[in-house]
């Protein structure tokens, strides 16, 4: 009795969250993919239409075309940005000084705070008038620029507010992956007479690849999903130039009411995904712990 | 002399990068202590140059947002709304991950890893992709607009996480303890409760932390899914742009009470940061 308990417990405690994820997340997934084949205007019924969205978007669409190069431009200057920036910041506060403390939490700060304030402070900031960007660019004796206002430099403003809210997220990680580089490594090193970039290159770099890399693709994954900042500082206009694919696939499905040509959208967009994902899946499996 | 400069050089970077960050807080801060005269397009706001100290300490802005307004209602309603569905949600999915990791780690059986994997797989979803359904699920089930459907839709997108990070703190624990509970007889579900629980408890406060965070941050599926009664914290705040124009003092006050809460959180969880937020794949 108590044998055959035992042997189902692991079920019984599993089985919940399968349950939910089945029934949350699978159902809908498999909801979206037929509605992905269909045209639907939420006011007639749904008509089965094959891979006519998908054609129509990948070979007609030119919106589309536009809103992917956006998608594609701010992920990967977002990213790249956020990388460069985020390992300089690791290698220059990975030692002691006085503050530190106090200050790195404060650096951590804008990852946690509420995307949507984020956005509205940085629409504020924005405002051509009376924003105080406006004012430096004038102390600088520069004109000033039309932020979010002008099509030229919409999407080239959300990419900035992207790095102010996330380069804190890569400066986070690898900062915890320079702790693994063993100390004796770097004063071996230095008593070897190697510089700073051969040390950088040949001791700390292979250290830090596993960090870099979750780092890297997690950003990536999570900026293809960008929703609240382009909602909140531009919403993805003027006309498009700022709207990126997840944003776009929520235009079209609630405010076109096209769902099943949404949904087709919205398969691209996780195919998208797909690529970035498996490789982070790979590394997590690799865990030694693991199995 | 040398260190002396660079050590000059590097208190010079610091604050500069400080300034950097934080100036959007404090340009927030300013905004939410001026005053516009509770209407659209006055006041402090629309100065040029702008003003980098108000003119006093206003808190016009905080009654407004706390009592409501000409143009505004009360955000007090959504901040309730928000903690409601972010503590339930946090409850319910702490519950189910901690007992699910517990069996992913610590009990053997057929595709385990694969379970784990299946699990986890749910965040390839992009959210957007699944917000079409869920509008009409949610509306089948009569939940549009109430606490209830945001809750459930939150648990879905807190579940892979909580169950990943919790799996690596299980993980840490040394399996002794356990193992010689069973030899004095104790099932596995006794040595779970009386042994892993209370020494993971701190882990597993703080994945219910990050979940709770989530929660309170997310904007996307409550802009979808509610409309009136409840409307959490990040959509009210977003409603302070109307076609009129936007309410900036408003605004900026909804947006300040807004995120202290999570700053607080966060600064409880401070070290944990690194390993939530990447899944438990670099420990902090």
């Amino acid at each position: 009795m108590a044998r055959s308990r035992e042997r189902f417990l692991p079920y019984v405690l599993v089985s919940p969250i399968l349950i939910v994820i089945l029934a949350l997340g699978l159902y809908p997934f498999v909801f979206v993919i037929w509605l992905s084949f269909q045209t639907w205007t939420a006011a007639t019924q749904p008509v089965f239409v094959g891979l006519e969205n998908f054609y129509e978007i990948i070979f007609r669409d030119q919106t589309f075309r536009d809103v992917l190069d956006n998608t594609l431009v701010y992920v990967a200057s977002a990213v790249t940005a956020e990388f460069l920036i985020g390992l300089g910041l690791a290698l220059l506060l990975n030692r002691e000084f006085k503050g530190k403390r106090v200050i790195a939490p404060l650096i951590y700060f804008p990852m946690i705070v509420t995307p949507v304030a984020v956005g509205l402070t940085f629409r504020i900031m924005y405002n051509i008038e009376y924003g105080p960007f406006t004012y430096f660019l004038d102390l600088l004796g520069l004109p000033p620029v039309k932020w979010i206002a002008s099509a030229t430099y919409s999407l080239f403003s959300l990419i900035l507010v992207d790095i102010w809210q996330w380069t804190p997220f890569m400066f986070l990680v690898l900062l915890a992956g320079l702790q693994i580089v063993p100390k004796e490594c770097i004063e071996a090193s230095q008593l070897d007479g190697a510089s700073y970039w051969q040390r950088f290159r040949h001791i700390t770099l292979p250290f830090l690849r596993g960090s870099i890399a979750v780092a890297l693709l997690i950003r990536m994954i999570d900026a293809f999903k960008a929703f609240d900042i382009i909602y909140t500082v531009t919403e993805g206009g003027p006309g498009t130039s700022s709207a990126v694919l997840s944003f776009f696939t929520y235009i079209v499905g609630f405010r076109r009411f096209s769902l099943g040509y949404a949904a087709a959208m919205s398969i691209i967009l996780f195919l998208l995904i797909l690529i970035p994902t498996q490789l982070l899946f790979r590394r997590l499996r690799r865990k030694p712990e693991l199995g | 002399m040398a260190n002396r400069l660079l050590d000059v050089a590097f208190y010079i970077a610091l604050a500069f990068i400080l300034v950097v960050v934080l100036f959007p807080f404090y340009w927030l801060v300013l905004n939410a202590f001026k005053w516009g005269g509770g209407g659209y397009f006055t006041g402090e706001y629309f100065t040029y140059p702008p003003t980098f100290l108000p003119s006093g300490l206003h808190f016009e802005n905080f009654e407004t947002i706390i009592f409501g307004g000409k143009f505004v209602s009360s955000v007090m309603p959504n901040i309730l709304n928000s903690a409601i569905v972010g503590f339930s949600t946090a409850a319910i999915v702490t519950g189910m991950s901690t007992l699910g990791a517990f069996a992913l780690t610590r009990l053997r059986f057929k595709r385990r890893d694969d379970v784990a994997f299946f699990i986890l797989a749910q965040r390839i979803l992009p959210p957007v992709s699944i917000l079409i359904p869920y509008y009409f699920i949610i509306t089948g089930l009569h939940l549009l607009d109430t606490q209830v459907g945001l809750i459930l839709t939150y648990i879905l997108l807190n579940l892979p996480f909580s169950v990943w990070i919790l799996m690596t703190y299980f993980e840490e624990i040394p399996r002794e303890l356990e193992e010689a509970a069973w030899v004095d007889g104790c099932s596995s579900m006794t040595a779970f409760r009386r042994i892993l629980l209370p020494v993971a408890l701190p882990g597993i406060l703080v994945t219910a932390i990050f979940s709770v965070i989530t929660c309170y941050n997310e904007f996307m599926f409550s802009f979808l899914l509610t409309f009136s009664r409840a409307v959490t914290l990040p959509r009210a705040i977003a409603q302070f742009v109307t076609i009129q124009g936007t309410l900036w003092g408003e605004m900026s006050a909804a947006s300040l009470v807004g995120i202290l809460p999570v700053i607080a959180f966060a600064m409880i969880i401070q070290k944990h940061l690194v390993r939530v937020m990447t899944l438990g794949a670099v420990k902090g």
